[in-house]
């Protein structure tokens, strides 16, 4: 297990779920699917498939779901873009948690927190020990427990070659980011992805604060509306033409 | 659209003040005393009552005028007791100690906090005189008195003493000023018959002394002047005396000269349909409501500064919305499956 962090046979670069390269694959792809589809619900996949389809084009496909404070669907978005890579766009994607103080990925999925980005970050073990199949060609690289400050691991991710060998290896990856304010280490975190997402609860994040995050990014990031609920009667809606939410 | 989310979104907080503005105005009419209303036409012929000053703007009509005077007189104390006395409403009060308690004072928790039982007879006949008689005119010779009262007598009554204590002080009016004119022209007989005396006795006294003189003066100038002068005493205090009777009879028939009569007299009152103000408060009610309601909504709006559209984002940040996910029950957190090592 050592050598190339991306040596594992078990992470070649032929995806096994990929059907376009596998026709033979399409029958465990489908079952595969269906099981992605089923982890999450399916107003959250149409929500991440819209953002995708805005932006899916961009290269590189390094996209980093962030928000203002804590509590808004950060890593509810983040886990449905993933899955969207792969079910919509057949794309190899690794989901990083990059929220290393405050990571929650691997409770979602149910796997050890004991190894992860953080000790990538050391450079001292191979990446595949530390990729985890969530669904499909979708894996998790959780944060792992932190040896030294968040900013210092941040900075050596930053310098190292770990997310660049993903990059390769993968053809998407997604990170789920700390919130912009919430966190001393937002927006160093939001800076090691090409392009950031920004999500906003509905009816909870106070907008004058969305600007003061969206403003601290160095591009005007989509915006991805999370726990939108009309209240107004169908009637109402339909009269006016706003029917869709 | 905002404004209608916010509706929508706190309805039982839109609807508390309108279901509240109905209870409340519906409980306030409820508890008020059942009244009673009376009505009852003057004609008025002048202008101005009697000789009185009041309401000498000719521009208005007769009644207009007197309309006037009847509620200035509404605002005095003496009026309204006299009124409270002569309708039987001070007697009816005197029996039933805050029985007429209206408004809040008519509620049953705040009566003894509001009502004014310690005040005296005669400060609630004012109090109650000010807002249950209203006077309005009919057209420009009839004026309408309108009285309520917590009995059908005492509405009728009260709406009779309206109009009789205001003959009243018109007549007392139209009396002291007609009294003047008799006790001027009193002393003005009186001086008169001295003069007139007094010219008979210097006529006599000369006649006397001086026998050839003719009974009419001729030829004698002085017998002459004197004749004149006792003619022209005597012409005066005729006309004086003429003045005089003329002043007395003005006075004798004062309560005649008052301008204006009753042509309907009150009748005993009707009750005032429970109905009709159960409604009109309720209406009141939920109009407050209402504008509570909707300034309550208009605040909430103004203060929620978060976003539930795409276009709250776009119109607040100038950025595009690229995904909306609607929101799931129980939050949007996915199944936890097991992680596979790789």
């Amino acid at each position: 297990m050592s050598g190339h962090p991306l040596s594992h046979p078990a992470l070649s670069r032929v995806s096994p779920y990929r059907t376009a390269d596998a026709p033979e694959q399409a029958r465990p792809a489908t079952a595969e699917a269906q099981r992605a589809q089923s982890l999450l619900p399916r107003s959250v996949l149409q929500g991440c498939r819209e953002v995708l389809q805005r932006i899916s084009d961009q290269e590189p496909r390094s996209y980093g779901v962030t928000s203002s404070l804590r509590g808004e669907g950060r890593s509810t978005v983040a886990v449905g873009m993933a899955l969207v890579q792969w079910l919509d766009y057949e794309r190899r994607t690794v989901l990083v948690d990059l929220d290393l103080e405050h990571p929650t990925l691997h409770e979602r999925f149910g796997v050890s927190d004991g190894t992860g980005l953080a000790d990538l970050a050391d450079g001292h073990f191979a990446m595949e020990d530390y990729l985890q199949r969530i669904a499909g060609d979708v894996w998790l690289l959780s944060a792992g427990r932190l040896r030294e400050d968040a900013p210092r691991t941040l900075a050596r991710l930053a310098q190292g070659t770990v997310l660049p060998q993903l990059g390769e290896w993968a053809d998407a990856l997604v990170f789920d980011l700390p919130p912009l304010l919430g966190s001393p280490t937002g927006l160093e975190a939001a800076r090691l992805c090409a392009t950031p997402v920004m999500v906003v609860r509905a009816g909870l994040t106070p907008l004058p604060i969305v600007k003061r995050a969206t403003d601290s990014l160095p591009v005007a990031p989509p915006v991805v509306l999370n726990g939108v609920r009309s209240a107004l009667p169908a009637w109402i809606r339909r009269a006016t033409g706003d029917w869709k939410t | 659209m905002r404004f209608l989310e916010t509706l929508f979104r706190h309805r039982l907080l839109a609807i508390a003040p309108v279901i509240l503005g109905l209870l409340v105005a519906a409980g306030y009419e409820v508890a008020q005393p059942h009244s009673y209303t009376s009505t009852g036409d003057l004609w008025v012929d002048a202008t101005t009552p009697g000789q009185s000053t009041a309401g000498t703007n000719t521009y208005v009509d007769p009644s207009t005028n007197q309309q006037l005077v009847i509620q200035e007189l509404l605002t005095s104390r003496s009026f309204d007791i006299a009124v409270g006395e002569r309708g039987g409403l001070a007697a009816y009060l005197g029996a039933h100690p805050g029985g007429v308690a209206t408004g809040l004072a008519a509620i049953p928790g705040l009566k003894n906090l509001l009502s004014s039982s310690q005040a005296s007879v005669d400060d609630q006949i004012v109090t109650l005189l000010a807002t249950e008689v209203t006077v309005a005119t009919a057209g420009p010779q009839i004026d309408t008195v309108t009285a309520t009262g917590p009995t059908s007598a005492i509405a009728a009554g009260t709406a009779s003493a309206v109009m009789a204590e205001y003959a009243t002080q018109v007549a007392q009016e139209q009396t002291a000023s007609d009294q003047l004119a008799v006790t001027y022209y009193s002393q003005q007989v009186g001086q008169s018959l001295v003069a007139e005396q007094t010219a008979e006795q210097s006529l006599e006294s000369f006649m006397a002394a001086n026998p050839k003189v003719p009974a009419d003066g001729t030829g004698n100038a002085t017998a002459t002047a004197l004749i004149q002068a006792a003619t022209d005493a005597t012409n005066a205090y005729q006309s004086l005396l003429q003045q005089y009777d003329t002043a007395e009879l003005t006075l004798e028939d004062v309560s005649n000269n008052v301008g204006f009569r009753v042509i309907d007299a009150p009748q005993a009152g009707t009750p005032v349909s429970t109905t009709k103000k159960l409604l009109g408060a309720g209406l009141a009610g939920l109009l407050v409501g209402i504008i509570v309601s909707l300034l309550i909504m208009s605040a909430l709006t103004a203060a929620d500064k978060t976003a539930y559209r795409a276009e709250d984002i776009k119109r607040a940040l100038g950025l595009e919305v690229a995904g909306s996910i609607g929101r799931v029950a129980g939050g949007t957190s996915g199944a936890s499956p097991q992680g596979t090592q790789a």
